[in-house]
């Protein structure tokens, strides 16, 4: 009887580290500080990211296909995780070279903060997407309207980031300033590689008209992508 | 009390040269030592050199020198030394002050603390702030109840937004005639009038009729709205019309719009490419309530 209950209240308590972390990310953040839980701090941000990005995705998929639904409520958790697995070494061996006292471990949490901020906030923003997607039209609006919503999650998500380093690393004096730009450039590095990395897994909406497809062949980047479909939102021309 | 005049051009780059100089010194190590003002510069009797003893190296003229140490392992240096720009350093009295490279001495503490980065009163107050807020009990208040049921709520909504409940298509595809055009074969297509086409060999050809459209076995939700500028931009085919027939009649008429032209010569209709896949039969009260058109040859 103990055991079930226990298993029936483990998700909650999993998303009790998420609520801390939203309500009151300092003390949380100082928990990672002095090593308290970091482990199920990590399960719990890894198995709420993986739900919540999965289900944007779904959502955001749903335009195109079932299975392109499926396909990206698969695709969307791993962008942000390998994203982050690319960019976690970076992070932690300049950090370790100008003196900062943190372990991998607590990088690892820091960083998995910033993720699961971001999927909270595509998760509350997933109705609004929800009923665009129902009520209106237009591929091209559809696509930059995801995009704004991931770039309101990733500056929310990089803002808790560096707030958080911030927080943990000020005890540790020496080469504060350093490891500051570093983060600067971390959090750029980040984008990058992420942004790259959605443009390899696409597709995550689907062009309409087209046969579902799980990976679409490299050729033309993400930027490129995003200036047409500007092009033609407001008139200049039309992406055929 | 006579007024101090003011510097001279002269003057003030010396200061900044030494300015620089002492602060280059103590970036390379030479942090015991003070960086001599002018006045303690003129002020500080100039010692005879004294010879070289053995072992120690010689002292740098004008500072006393200090007396021999026991050898011992040089303690850590920091991997930064960054200087605060505006901290005016105590003065070392002259007693204590080094060379670089004579026996190392116990870790300078006055050292060890400018080389961590110092943070600005708004940021320690900011630091201190965030302390008191991460020191605060902590009490959930059901957030994590909400969570679980919008991410129950959002999994029923993708899936109830994924069933075929409109004519087949789900409720969250059913409104896509607004997206981007891609011009494929057998697509169907019209602008803001009735009129609808079909993609053909890269061409658009007319679908004259509705029964024309109902032969072909097209349905009304296949059918893309497109603007007229770029309707008009695809090349125009040959016309779809449809041959009718009754039960009742052997006659057959080439429908053409609302007008039915009979067909006099089946094989001269044949000889302009229509086939009996094209005929169709409908009852005879419809046939005949088609206007009549001139005759087909």
């Amino acid at each position: 009887m103990s055991a079930q209950s226990a298993t029936a209240s483990q998700p909650i308590e999993l998303l009790k580290e998420i609520e801390l972390l939203l309500r009151n990310r300092f003390r949380f953040f100082a928990e990672i500080r002095d090593g308290v839980g970091v482990p199920h701090k990590i399960q719990a941000m890894l198995i709420w990211s993986c739900l919540a990005l999965g289900l944007f995705g779904a959502i955001i998929g749903s335009k195109h296909s079932l299975w392109q639904a499926l396909a990206s409520a698969v695709k969307l958790p791993l962008l942000f995780l390998i994203t982050l697995l690319v960019c976690l070494p970076a992070l932690y061996f300049f950090f370790a070279m100008f003196e900062s006292s943190l372990n991998v471990t607590q990088h690892l949490a820091l960083s998995l903060s910033a993720v699961t901020m971001m999927s909270v906030v595509l998760l509350a923003l997933a109705p609004v997407m929800l009923f665009f997607m129902v009520t209106t039209t237009g591929y091209q609006f559809f696509k930059l309207l995801n995009v704004a919503m991931f770039a309101v999650a990733g500056v929310v998500g990089l803002f808790q980031l560096t707030q958080g380093m911030w927080m943990l690393s000020a005890n540790d004096r020496r080469g504060l300033r350093m490891r500051r730009n570093i983060l600067r450039l971390w959090v750029l590095l980040f984008a990058f590689v992420g942004s790259q990395l959605a443009w390899t897994l696409r597709p995550f909406f689907g062009a309409p008209d087209t046969p579902f497809e799980l990976f679409r062949g490299l050729g033309g980047n993400f930027y490129t992508n995003i200036f047409a479909s500007l092009g033609e939102v407001f008139g200049f021309f039309i992406v055929r | 009390m006579t007024q101090k005049p003011p510097p001279t051009p002269e003057e003030l780059i010396l200061e900044m040269l030494r300015d620089v100089l002492a602060r280059q010194a103590r970036q390379m190590g030479l942090t015991a030592r003070a960086a001599p003002t002018e006045k303690a510069i003129s002020e500080t009797p100039v010692a005879p050199p004294e010879p070289p003893k053995s072992s120690a190296p010689t002292a740098v003229p004008g500072e006393a020198k200090l007396p021999p140490k026991p050898e011992a392992p040089r303690p850590a240096e920091p991997v930064f030394r960054s200087l605060p720009e505006d901290k005016p350093k105590a003065p070392v009295p002259p007693a204590t002050r080094r060379p670089p490279d004579l026996a190392p001495e116990p870790p300078d503490l006055a050292y060890a603390a400018e080389a961590e980065d110092r943070l600005t009163p708004m940021e320690l107050q900011s630091l201190e702030e965030l302390r008191e807020i991460a020191a605060r009990p902590f009490v959930p208040s059901g957030l994590a109840q909400t969570l679980r049921w919008m991410v129950l709520g959002l999994a029923a909504l993708i899936i109830v937004v994924n069933l075929p409940l409109f004519g087949g298509l789900a409720m969250v595809r059913a409104t896509s005639e607004q997206q981007p055009l891609v011009l494929y074969e057998g697509l169907l297509i019209k602008g803001s009038d009735a009129a609808v086409y079909v993609i053909e060999q890269g061409a658009k050809r007319l679908i004259s009729s509705e029964d024309a459209f109902l032969h072909r076995g097209y349905r009304w939700s296949q059918i893309r709205v497109i603007d007229d500028e770029t309707l008009r931009d695809i090349p125009a085919g040959p016309p779809i019309h449809v041959i009718l027939t009754c039960p009742d009649s052997a006659g057959r008429y080439l429908l053409e719009g609302d007008r039915k032209r009979f067909i006099t010569d089946w094989e001269a209709a044949q000889a302009l490419s229509y086939t009996e896949a094209d005929i169709r039969t409908v009852s005879c009260s419809r046939l005949r309530s088609f206007l009549d058109g001139p005759q087909v040859p």
